[in-house]
């Protein structure tokens, strides 16, 4: 029993060192920015930094939002999850983002993403849409403040 | 009750002034929805007598009142919307309503309003919906005494409850929400009233505004839900004499208030919540006469909130009564009750002698690095808690209730 506990330990203590991004548990997690509880599987994001501390977001916004209060910060993953694929996240610097009013996001700003351009594609023929690479869209953020 | 009854008064008399009635049922000359919606002029009334009728996306578009016998059923075969309201003066009354299309894409609804005026569903029963009832752009409604529930509990790909987007002027009272996301959420939702619903065992909020204005909640009860209620972005809200309860989870608060403005939170209670109220961002709110009962914390505040009064509360065995996460205070501690307050009165006015400082050193630590939780009861804990109450160092210097009372606010003092 003693040797479980010491190994349990060892692993949690390795397994916390793992740059690697967590699995957002809906439902239950809290999004790191506006604290709201994260259940949207369509507009989740998540970023890592280089000592493997993690952060998870309801909203793409959030995720911005946050990065905007930060002076300096070594992220080592941006994460967003794909419109198209509930649940899955995608590499933010190559996703295809997307602010149309047909698409309300959990924050407000109308923002989803995209993994396959070919996904986003059929949303691009709503009036208010505008879309962004991941660099345009850090500019657009930027602006808005 | 007697509202009930007047309500069912002023129908009996309004229908026949009001155009004629026809009777929707397996034996009848009508025998489908769409035939009576056909052959109904405006203001007729369609009495649905019980049975199943296949309702897949029924649009009324004129205005009608749909009235339910006991065992009337609305079956949407799992396909989409079960009935959309697109006019004016439309009544939804005593129907059931099952199988709701689901879709990660498009928000199906069990009853979808949009663009209507002057519209009620009263005591309607949805089972296991996507949404319940989605209520688009659209004024001076009624939503009282529904039954919506889900057992989507633990997973995310639930709706709402009630959720209303772009509306002024709705009233949503008396209904009963379970097992879905938000039970209740107003997203640009102006002058509306919230009052005597229960919502319980949602994955998320319990009632959730969203850049909503001068709205008001009263005695409404939330419990065990992801968090109770969740205030954001909004300004005038009025909240009294709801009942927060057994919000319990990592992510979990009572009521959870960011970027408010203005707004009053007087006669809750808050009852074994992980916290009771978590303030972030919010500025001239008073918090009066509520109870915090066995709360992991009562209050905790964070940046940003500044003349924010708290007066006359009870904090009944909470442990911690307020968490500060910085040390500038600009927030108003006065008159309250404070069961862990171990000074005296020897001037018998009912005010206690000594000031009270709320928060505990300890407080700080757990905010930091949540692990030492584990050590709140020990002894160590104790006595930095006393040590730093005796010469305050680390926590705000004015943060102080300078008039704590000795006994707790009863009802009847309120």
């Amino acid at each position: 029993m003693k040797r479980n506990w010491l190994l349990l330990s060892v692993l949690i203590a390795l397994a916390s060192c793992e740059v690697e991004p967590q699995e957002i548990n809906y439902g239950k997690d809290g999004c790191s920015f506006c604290k709201m509880t994260i259940v949207d599987t369509k507009h989740a994001a998540q970023i890592v930094t280089t000592k493997g501390k993690n952060f998870k977001y309801d909203a793409i916004e959030c995720m911005i939002n946050h990065l905007n209060q930060w002076d300096e910060v070594s992220i080592e993953f941006y994460l967003v999850a794909d419109y198209a694929n509930p649940k899955i996240l995608v590499d933010a610097q190559r996703a295809h983002f997307i602010i149309s009013e047909e698409i309300p996001s959990p924050m407000g700003a109308n923002l989803s993403a995209f993994g396959n351009a070919e996904d986003l594609q059929p949303h691009i023929v709503h009036s208010s849409a505008r879309t962004f690479g991941w660099d345009q869209l850090l500019d657009e953020f930027k602006h808005k403040q | 009750m007697r509202n009930w009854f007047l309500t069912f008064l002023l129908f009996i008399i309004s229908i026949p002034f009001y155009g004629g009635t026809i009777e929707v049922c397996q034996k009848c000359n009508v025998q489908t929805l769409e035939e009576a919606y056909a052959i109904a002029e405006p203001y007729d009334t369609l009495i649905i007598r019980a049975g199943t009728y296949e309702a897949i996306d029924f649009e009324v578009r004129k205005p009608l009142t749909l009235i339910g016998d006991i065992g009337a059923v609305l079956d949407g075969k799992s396909k989409s919307y079960i009935l959309k309201i697109l006019s004016d003066d439309v009544h939804v009354l005593d129907l059931k309503l099952i199988n709701a299309g689901r879709s990660y894409t498009k928000d199906f609804a069990a009853i979808y309003v949009s663009g209507a005026n002057r519209f009620s569903i009263l005591r309607n029963t949805i089972i296991d919906p996507f949404f319940g009832i989605l209520i688009e752009k659209s004024h001076h409604g009624k939503i009282a005494s529904n039954v919506v529930e889900s057992n989507r509990l633990r997973e995310d790909d639930a709706g709402n409850g009630v959720h209303a987007w772009h509306c002024t002027d709705l009233t949503i009272e008396d209904n009963e929400l379970s097992g879905l996301r938000d039970g209740i959420y107003l997203e640009f939702v102006e002058e509306s009233l919230v009052t005597g619903n229960n919502s319980h065992n949602n994955i998320r909020y319990g009632l959730h505004f969203m850049f909503s204005n001068h709205d008001k909640y009263l005695d409404n009860t939330f419990r065990e839900n992801g968090a109770g209620v969740a205030v954001m972005f909004s300004k005038f809200i009025e909240m009294r004499r709801n009942r927060f309860v057994q919000n319990w989870g990592t992510a979990s608060y009572g009521l959870l208030l960011k970027e408010i403005y203005d707004a009053e939170v007087v006669d809750n209670t808050f009852e074994e919540n992980t916290i009771g109220i978590f303030i972030e961002g919010c500025t001239r709110v008073n918090y009066l006469s509520n109870d915090f009962r066995r709360n992991g914390w009562a209050v905790k505040v964070s940046g940003g909130s500044y003349t924010n009064v708290f007066s006359r509360n009870n904090f009944l065995s909470n442990s911690f009564d307020v968490s500060y996460n910085s040390k500038m205070n600009d927030n108003k501690f006065e008159g309250n009750y404070w069961s862990s307050y171990s000074g005296y009165d020897l001037d018998k006015d009912n005010i206690g002698d000594v000031p009270y400082r709320p928060v505990k050193l300890f407080s700080y630590v757990v905010n930091k690095t949540p692990e030492t939780i584990i050590l709140l009861r020990s002894l160590f804990v104790d006595i930095i808690n006393f040590s730093e109450r005796v010469s305050p160092v680390f926590t705000p210097d004015n943060l102080i209730d300078n008039a704590p009372a000795m006994k707790s606010f009863s009802d009847d003092q309120n």
